[in-house]
Formats: structure tokens, sequence, C-alpha cells
């Protein structure tokens, strides 16, 4: 039943953007959403959607799958559709039922929020889906690199992160078997009212947190017995390299920004 | 209660690409009232066999008998039913979660609807069962007991539904030696005082060996060996093949038979280290006439 | 070969416990541990030593008394990483002592704390998952190994910082006996062919009786400490402190308790052939 939650849901490949160094896909999302943003008619839009499709298809992922990343998110692009007809007004009225209206700029606004939400999330999906967690890490760690002159913990943050993910398998099986000898128990998860409901989950949330923090305290132990103190004076089995991919991402990115810079209104 | 699998397959992650089957076509029969004994190794279908028995899982074809109750792929257990089965799970000391002892052995009482002064009768009984001191132990945080004295107490959790099949899965595990022995002998005296029907999963041929009158062996999701425990020991090439070990005693049986002329041979069926011993002491007491 | 690689001189180690009380861990531990050795340490839970494990790396420091690695003194802050990188550790969860994401990653975890240059790094880790027999897992994720493989990651994690000694805190409970034969094999052709000091903190007499030398705590005391053949040989003495003894040792036990007279083994091999001889010459 947990198998459904995706969390950082890497789909191991081989394909360009698989192989692509991680901190460039980082860059790029940057560049991408201040795109995204910057694009105010239908010609930038549509590069932007037609840019988009390609890199699906650069993943070699299939499309139903990274659709399936919209499915949590449907009902804000929804919310902000309806949103934008009720509240934004202008231009040509298209409907009208007593003092309720759709117009024309209300429409507009509401189906470019949407596509703008659309490919915000199609593509940061993009990037999880061919990115795998440690190496988003790493690229992480790297780029935010220069902040750790000015005081922020960055070695301590990425190693967290890096360290939850690692743990995330582990205690989805452990909720996993909670879950089991709790029923078997006679625990039922599933009916009665929210609050009932809410009660019901102490029996999995107390062992959870207790297992949670026994191993948090054991892999401390265990990680200062392999001489861990902290950031200082570390050296990383070095991974990430750049390469044509990333040239090529770099062009890209420039196209990209001058054709979206040209056409916007 | 007597449990019969009729050809038990079981599907893990259907559709998925993770897809596979853990349980081949599986085939028993358990009698009312047998200790049984659950060998294979990691990854042999021994936790989902187990986990079918209280409708945790459901059979992806096949047909489960337990007791009345028929459980097939669209028909699910009673839940009346389901406090019948008691399933301990492996480390069931994480579990654990009430402020204090009792209201933890409690919580599988209450669910199935019993009162409060009953559960905590059966608490108490649970508790004593399992070779605690009910009023010393009570209410005290399940938290700060000791490694053995939290699984006892785990235990009593599933003794105080009163279930009439009581599954364990590796009970003893990460256990120190008198820890074992405890818990083991306890689980026993307890399947013989209540009459219950016993399945002890474990990964130790010895304590197979000790407690068990009926074995199962489980390799690849497949029922490879069922019988008595001489039966099964018998075959010692077999259960090497499958990387299971055979009980010390057998072993040392084979070995001594092995040096031993055809006519002085120690009979295979003492593979309870007792009786070896027994045995060994009444042919050492008779003179041999030669 | 006799050089003396720990040095324990009456050590006390306690805490506080549930009402307030201080409980005695450690009462006067005298122990030295030779180089090149494989020693193992039983006792039942509470023994107090895993407590001692912890004392021998600088987990703990002790309350009273010396503990010398090498020479360094484990309460001397400065040579706390030395001695750390002496001493590895193997503890008993296999899942809670893995911090890479992938097994190179894990095993890169504490050369990177050493702070080795990456291109050594990379050298030493592929010997090291070589010497363990992880090679062909370099990349892949640790949840999806058996409990005895990822006991096998977490040695070569030590043995890429190059260690005098392992010690394996009960690091075969928690696997099946399959886990557990992978990881004794490796912990003794560690010590016979790499020289490591083996430390082997355990719970079952099968895996005492072919070290060098066993250590029987109780109650946070040296109960014995000698041979296999001489602290398995005292079958009541270890009974009496919830221990058991091999299978051989506990038939000899029975029948020269009803005065046979048998030589005694530590394995089945030597029980089977004196008691055939026993059987037969009767």
């Amino acid at each position: 039943m947990l198998q459904n939650i995706a969390i950082g849901q890497y789909v191991p490949g081989q394909s360009f953007l698989h192989r692509a160094d991680p901190r460039s896909k980082l860059l790029f999302i940057i560049v991408f959403a201040t795109l995204v943003f910057l694009a105010n008619n239908t010609i930038t839009y549509s590069i932007l959607i037609v840019f988009t499709t390609f890199s699906i298809l650069l993943s070699r992922l299939s499309l139903t799958y990274i659709l399936k990343s919209l499915k949590p998110v449907w009902f804000l692009i929804l919310f902000t559709v309806v949103l934008h007809i009720f509240i934004t007004k202008g231009g040509t009225v298209y409907y009208q039922l007593g003092s309720f209206t759709i117009e024309e700029q209300g429409l507009r606004q509401a189906i470019f929020i949407s596509i703008r939400l659309g490919l915000l999330i199609l593509f940061s999906s993009l990037l999880t889906l061919t990115t795998s967690p440690m190496d988003l890490t790493e690229g992480l760690e790297r780029l935010l690199g220069p902040f750790g002159r000015i005081g922020v913990p960055v070695h301590e943050i990425a190693l967290m992160m890096s360290i939850a993910l690692r743990f995330i398998p582990t205690l989805m099986e452990e909720t996993d078997k909670i879950i089991k000898a709790q029923t078997a128990r006679g625990a039922d998860f599933t009916s009665g009212n929210l609050v009932r409901r809410a009660k019901n989950l102490i029996p999995i949330a107390i062992p959870l947190f207790v297992s949670a923090f026994r191993r948090a305290e054991e892999l401390a132990l265990a990680m200062e017995a392999r001489g861990y103190r902290g950031g200082v004076g570390r050296t990383r089995l070095n991974k990430l390299r750049f390469s044509w991919r990333d040239s090529m991402i770099a062009v890209a990115a420039v196209l990209l920004i001058l054709a979206v810079g040209w056409w916007r209104t | 209660m007597q449990i019969t699998f009729d050809q038990v397959s079981h599907l893990y992650g259907k559709g998925t690409p993770f897809e596979r089957l853990a349980l081949k076509n599986i085939s028993l029969e358990i009698p009312s009232g047998a200790f049984v004994g659950i060998i294979g190794q990691t990854g042999s279908g021994k936790s989902t066999l187990i986990q079918h028995l209280n409708g945790l899982l459901s059979p992806t074809s096949g047909e489960i008998t337990i007791g009345d109750v028929v459980i097939t792929p669209t028909k699910r257990i009673p839940p009346a039913k389901r406090k019948d089965i008691g399933l301990v799970f492996q480390y069931p000391e994480h579990q654990l979660f009430e402020e204090t002892v009792a209201k933890d052995v409690c919580f599988g009482p209450l669910n199935f609807e019993l009162p409060q002064s009953m559960a905590e009768s059966r608490a108490r009984e649970a508790l004593e069962l399992v070779g605690l001191d009910y009023e010393g132990i009570k209410d005290r945080s399940p938290f700060q007991l000791s490694g053995g004295q939290m699984r006892r107490v785990a235990i009593a959790g599933v003794l105080a539904m009163q279930p009439k099949v009581l599954v364990l899965d590796e009970p003893t595990a990460g256990l120190d030696p008198a820890g074992r022995k405890a818990i083991l002998e306890g689980i026993h005296r307890i399947h013989r005082e209540q009459n219950l029907t016993t399945l002890l999963v474990t990964h130790s041929m010895e304590e197979a060996a000790r407690y068990a009158d009926l074995m199962l062996v489980l390799a690849g999701g497949e029922v490879v060996m069922q019988g008595r425990p001489e039966e099964v020991f018998q075959q010692a090439d077999r259960l090497r093949q499958l990387s299971l070990d055979v009980p010390q005693t057998v072993s040392f049986i084979s070995r001594i038979n092995q040096l031993l002329p055809d006519t002085a041979r120690l009979p295979a069926t003492l593979y309870r280290e007792e009786e070896l011993i027994a045995h060994v002491l009444k042919r050492l007491s008779v003179p041999k006439e030669c | 070969m006799n050089e003396n690689l720990l040095t324990i001189r009456n050590v006390t180690f306690s805490y506080d416990g549930e009402e307030g009380q201080r409980v005695e861990v450690l009462k006067g531990v005298d122990l030295t541990i030779s180089k090149g050795s494989f020693v193992s340490i039983v006792g039942h839970n509470g023994s107090g030593k895993s407590t001692l494990a912890k004392l021998m790396n600088a987990l703990l420091l002790p309350e009273n008394g010396t503990i010398l690695v090498s020479g360094a003194d484990t309460r001397n802050g400065e040579m706390i990483w030395e001695i750390r990188r002496h001493v590895g550790m193997v503890f008993q969860n296999p899942d809670n002592q893995i911090v890479g994401a992938t097994v190179e990653d894990d095993v890169a975890f504490g050369l990177e704390n050493m702070g080795v240059d990456p291109q050594e790094m990379r050298k030493r880790i592929d010997e090291a998952l070589h010497s363990v027999g992880m090679e062909n897992y370099a990349l892949a994720q640790p949840y999806r190994l058996s409990g005895g493989q990822k006991q096998r990651v977490a040695i070569a994690g030590i043995m890429a910082m190059r260690p005098s000694v392992i010690i394996l805190d009960e690091a075969t409970a928690m696997l099946d006996p399959q886990g557990r034969q992978e990881v004794m094999h490796l912990a003794k052709r560690l010590n016979r062919e790499e020289g490591i000091t083996i430390v082997n903190i355990t719970h079952f007499p099968e895996e005492a009786v072919d070290s060098d030398r066993v250590i029987v705590m109780n109650r946070g005391e040296v109960l014995m400490d000698g041979q296999p053949g001489e602290v398995f040989s005292q079958v009541e003495r270890l009974q009496e402190v919830g221990l058991d003894v091999p299978f051989a040792v506990r038939v000899h036990h029975e029948l020269v308790a009803k005065g046979y007279d048998l030589p005694f083994g530590l394995h089945q091999e030597e029980l089977v052939e004196h008691l055939c001889r026993l059987l037969l010459t009767r």
C-alpha cells in the first residue's frame, strides 16, 4: 500500500537527461522557471510547451508515467482556473448570468496560469525522475558550496538530506510492518470519523517514532565510530563531472532565453 | 484449529515492474493442536505464508481453510474471527506503544470489543503466562523494560486475545541463549496448556527439532518438504542443497554411524538432544557381548 | 606477535539508572589484547561486553582506569581520530550503520571523514569491496542487500580505513544462519590473511570455539579468560551465568557426569571419534 507514495521517485536509465550533470539540470530548472514566468503570449508559451515535450522525449520515460506527476496538483490547477475566471475581468464578455460573467482576460489568465503550473511541475518531476537522489543532493551541495563561506551549514544540510533519502525505504518498510502487526491485534485504520481515525494512528505513530529515534541514535554512534566530525577537512568521492551533454544544455538555455526574450510582448 | 492450504499462490505487486510470485501453489495440512516448525531461508516465502492466516494478505489464487472459515481471493476472513489467529511478528517489542504494560496488553482485547474489566483480567492472565509478575509490571512503561521483558510483553499482547492458533515469526531473534530458551520453553508450555495450534517460524533447526512435531520446509515460495521432523531430517542431503543445516544431533548421528558397524548404528530418529544422550548412556551401560 | 594492541587497565564505567542511582556496568576490568589475535567475548545481555567495546574505540571514556590503543590513551583528545581509524566497529543492526545511499558511497564515508584524496579513495574502496567479496555491488542501494551483505559492506567501510582491529559488537545477532556464516568466514579470513586483530562479541558459542581466546564477561567483570578448551570445559559455571556451550561439549559433559571416561573436545568430529571408540570397546 505504501509503494504508491512517490518520494524522489527516481527511474534509473541511460538517456541524455539521466547522464547529464545534476548541477546543470538544477541550474537549467532555474532558467526554465524564470522563462515560464516571463512568457506572456501564445508564441512564447508554445515555445515552452514544444521544448518541454522535446525534453520528455529525451528522457525516454513513458509519457503516462510523467503525466502522473500532475495528479496531486490537479486540484490546485483547477482552483486557480476557477479563481481567475471569477476575479480577472476585461475584454470581450463570453458568458453572462446575472452579475457573474466570464470575460476574455479571465479565461486567458486561467489558461496561461494552468499552463505555467503544469510546465513547472512537469519539468521538475523530469528532474527527479532522471536524477538519483544522491546525485541531486551532491549537485545541490556543490551549487550551494559558496554559501558555506558565509556560515550556511551546506555540508550538514546535504548530509541530512542524503541520510533522510537513504532511510526512506527502511522506514516505509517499518511502517508497513507496524501497520500489519497492529492490524493483527485488531486495530482498525479505515473506519470512523476524522478524529477517530487520527486517534487510531497512535499505535502506528509511536512505535515509528521510537524506532526512528533508536535508528538515529545508532546511526550517530556508527558515524562517530567511523571518524565523522562534521564537514571540516572532509573530502568527497568525486563523481560529478561536466560533459558535452552539459554544454548542450547550456546552449539550449541560451537559445530558449533568446527566443522567449524576442517574442514576448 | 485445523489449517488447510489448497493450491495457494500469492503474487506481489501485480501489474508493476516489481511483480514477484512469493507463494507457488502451496498445499498443506496442519492438524489441530500441532506444533509446526516452519523452516526456510530469508525470502523463501515464510512471512508471506503466515500473513495469509489472518487476512493480512489474501491469496491470489487457491483456498485456505482455518477451522470453519474459508478464505479465497475474493472472500476475506470475517473481522471477528481474526482474534482466533494470534500473529507475533519478528521483533514484536517494536510494536509496543502504550504508556503502561497493562494498557498495551489490553489493546488487542479492547479492539475486539471486550469490556475493560474483562480485558484487564485477560491481560493479567497473559502476562502471567509469559512468566511476568502482573502486579510488579503492569504500571511500568514498556519502554523501560529489558529487551527480553519487552518481547514477553509483546507476546502477552497477542495471547491476551486468546487465539486458538498462535503464529510466531522468529520469536527468539536477537536474544541471548538464556532468553531464547526461556521464551521457547514458555511458548511450548502455553501451547500445551492452552491447547493451541502453534506455528513457529525459525531459522534454527535446533529449535525446530526440539519443539516441533510437524515441519514445513519452504524454498523459493514452495513447500519442498513436509512431515514429521525425523522424516525431514533424514533427507540431510536435500536440506544441504537448500543451504539449510540439519540439527547438530542429526549430523552427529550420521557421522558416527559411518564409523560404527551396521549392527551398532544409532537410530536416526533421535533428533532430540536429551533422547540422544539417554540412548547413548543406555548403550554404554549394557556391556557388549563380543 | 605478542605486542599489545589494546590495554585495558582497571577500567570502571557506570551510568545513571532509572531511579537516579548509579548502575555499575564495568567494575574494574583488566585485559590486554595482542596484535593479530582472534578474541571472542561472550556474556549474557547486560554483562557489560558492549560497553567494553565502545570504550575500546573512544565512543565512551572510562570513569576510572586507562585504555591504551597502540599506546595511545583514549582520553587523549588529540589521538581520538587516529584511535577510531585503528579500531573499527561493526554494530548489531545492519540497517542502522549504513550512511551512504550506495554501497561505494558508504565505504567512502570513513575515508571522506579522514580527508583522503579522491583518487586514493577510489583505489581503497575497490580494494576493500574486493576483500569482502562485494565488488559487484558497488553501485547497489544498501536496502536491497541481505543482512549478511550489509554487514560485509560495513566491514569494507572499516577495511578501507586500514584498521588494526575490527570489533564485531554482536554483528551476527540479527542475521540468519547464512548471513552469520558469511560474516564469520570473512572475519576469520581477514584475521588470517590480512593480520587484522578481531574482537568478536557474541552470544553464539559456536562462533567462539575457533578463536584464539575466549573472554567471559559477567556482571561487569571478567569471569573467565583463556583458550576455548579451557573456558568451555567449565560447563556448569557457564550455564550458571546464562551461557550456552557447543553441542559436543554438552554431550561430553553429560557422559562424563555419568562416570564415563571420554577425552574433551570442542568439535563434533572429536566427539564422534572418541564416542565411537568408547562404544566399540565396551
